[in-house]
């Protein structure tokens, strides 16, 4: 490539790399900013990295027709906002970007990520109101206790050793059924073992 | 033309008459009621005569459990024995109502009596029953389970204060052999079927009845004496719509094997609608231990409700709605 520029592509890619001392840095992006075929060569070093790092991340050429045109609508505004280097002089700044914030369906993933949590987030404090709603509803009207479920996948959880014995107690008494011999003795005697 | 609207007018009242008659059939189809408790008696002595083997499968709140069942009828005898497939090894023979269960690698055999086995021919054939003015039966039809054609009924409730069952009676004997307990918006909440069975099989009956030997276990017998509620100072101010009391008794509920809870003496008092069972537990309250008020889905179709009343510590379980369990907790009243 010929060198055109004001600033050497070596110190472009040390740039893009990282590998500039502090105040060779500030010099590199005066230049830098200063110098479009510079600029050009400083976002194919990046395109460069990208596509060595993973095709994926490789941005195509209408990212930069796009920042071209972003950055001839900001020129025609009215109010240019400032940029960020005409307040501090760009000294020592280096703005981290993702490696991925220029891939869309990137974009498009943290964004349905976004909307996934905020519909946890949403339906857990839902669930808190209407738990908090059930609490004092059930402060008004203590008819009937709320249920407690002591099932797992794997069967009735031994959470109070004490319910499992009244219930063995209650299965080995309480057969008092038309169906018992048919069918509850069975019944128990092939369940009862997860009690017993 | 008058000849024309004569035959007319004849026309339309044989469509007229023929709508009402469909109509009327119609109308009276679903409302064919079964009568219920000769049906159950049928049932009942199916299983009491009946020769079977087979595997039986329980599921019940997302669980399953199975058992391999024997079952000779020898005379007036009974003689059952359940080897449980699943969970810890165990084996339960019953010899009418005399029921030992067996945990072989304990060496522990727990035998009792069920009374309430041998409760219900009698009083199927009284006038005492009740349980057609709570249940109704509809016939659903017929089906086929582990290989046989089967009967299917419907056993309905007429409130809200028990589940419905949907029952599965083998043909030929009247062997019931798949049943589910449904609840009142029709989801099935238990399930209990043979997977496999076989009908008339040559079952030994030598062999079957030695097998209920205790030689070389340790025989615990639960220390269980009927008494009256009355007698410990209860009584229900309102009774729960269709049970009746069916016994008290005075039992150390901790005779389950490895039982941390000692051997504290409980009254258990046992109701019954004749299908649906409900016991109540009454404990002298012990603040360490009896810490949660309230509902338990114990999966299935049995809950426990636990509600403290002064110094005493009440347990409810059965296979009903929570809401009845409620129903009897509130009803249980101290006289003394």
């Amino acid at each position: 490539m010929r060198d055109l520029k004001s600033i050497s592509n070596e110190s472009i890619s040390d740039l893009v790399d990282g590998r500039l001392p502090e105040d060779e840095c500030a010099r590199v992006v005066r230049e830098l900013l200063s110098d479009s075929e510079a600029q050009k060569t400083w976002y194919a070093y990046h395109v460069v990295g990208d596509v060595l790092r993973s095709a994926e991340l490789a941005p195509s050429m209408r990212d930069l027709a796009f920042l071209e045109r972003l950055e001839q609508r900001m020129a025609d505004e009215p109010t240019r906002p400032r940029a960020v280097g005409e307040a501090s002089d760009a000294v020592g700044i280096r703005v981290q970007q993702s490696a991925n914030a220029a891939v869309f369906r990137w974009k498009m993933l943290a964004g349905m990520a976004c909307t996934a949590l905020v519909g946890v987030v949403g339906l857990s404090l839902w669930a808190q109101i209407g738990h908090r709603n059930d609490l004092q509803m059930a402060r008004q009207a203590p008819a009937v206790p709320a249920t407690v479920t002591a099932e797992t996948g794997a069967g009735p959880m031994l959470r109070d050793a004490r319910l499992d014995e009244l219930m063995a107690a209650h299965r080995q008494l309480g057969g008092h059924s038309a169906l018992q011999v048919p069918a509850g003795f069975l019944r128990n005697a092939t369940y009862e073992g997860v009690a017993r | 033309m008058r000849q024309l609207s004569a035959r007319s007018a004849g026309f339309f009242l044989v469509v007229l008459c023929g709508l009402m008659l469909h109509l009327s059939v119609r109308a009276q189809a679903p409302a064919v009621d079964m009568p219920l408790n000769a049906w159950l008696l049928r049932v009942h002595q199916a299983a009491r005569q009946s020769v079977y083997t087979g595997t039986y499968v329980v599921s019940a709140g997302g669980s399953m459990a199975s058992a391999r069942i024997w079952h000779v009828c020898d005379g007036s005898q009974q003689l059952e024995r359940v080897e449980s497939l699943s969970g810890a090894p165990r084996a339960i023979f019953r010899r009418n109502d005399q029921v030992v269960t067996f945990f072989p690698q304990s060496r522990i055999a727990i035998a009792e009596v069920r009374e309430s086995l041998g409760l219900f021919p009698s009083l199927l054939k009284s006038s005492d029953s009740s349980i057609g003015d709570f249940y109704r039966l509809k016939p659903l039809g017929v089906d086929r389970i582990a290989g046989f054609d089967a009967d299917v009924f419907q056993l309905l409730p007429k409130d809200q204060m028990r589940y419905g069952y949907r029952v599965w009676s083998e043909r030929k004997t009247g062997l019931i052999i798949q049943l589910q307990t449904v609840d009142l918006n029709g989801k099935v909440l238990e399930q209990s079927a043979f997977s496999e069975l076989q009908l008339d099989a040559p079952v030994n009956v030598g062999k079957l009845a030695k097998s209920g030997s205790t030689d070389g276990y340790r025989v615990l017998r639960p220390d269980l004496q009927k008494t009256t509620a009355d007698a410990h100072g209860w009584a229900m101010t309102k009774g729960v719509d269709g049970f009746k009391a069916m016994g008290c008794y005075q039992r150390p509920v901790a005779s389950t094997v490895g039982s941390a809870s000692g051997g504290q003496s409980t009254m258990q008092w046992v109701f019954s609608d004749g299908v649906a069972t409900v016991s109540l537990f009454v404990e002298v309250y012990d603040g360490r231990r009896h810490v949660r008020e309230g509902v338990t889905d114990m999966g299935g179709a049995t809950h426990t409700l636990t509600r403290r009343l002064d110094d005493w510590w009440i347990t409810a379980v059965g296979e009903v709605p929570s809401d009845t369990l409620h129903a009897f907790s509130v009803a249980l009243e101290r006289k003394k």
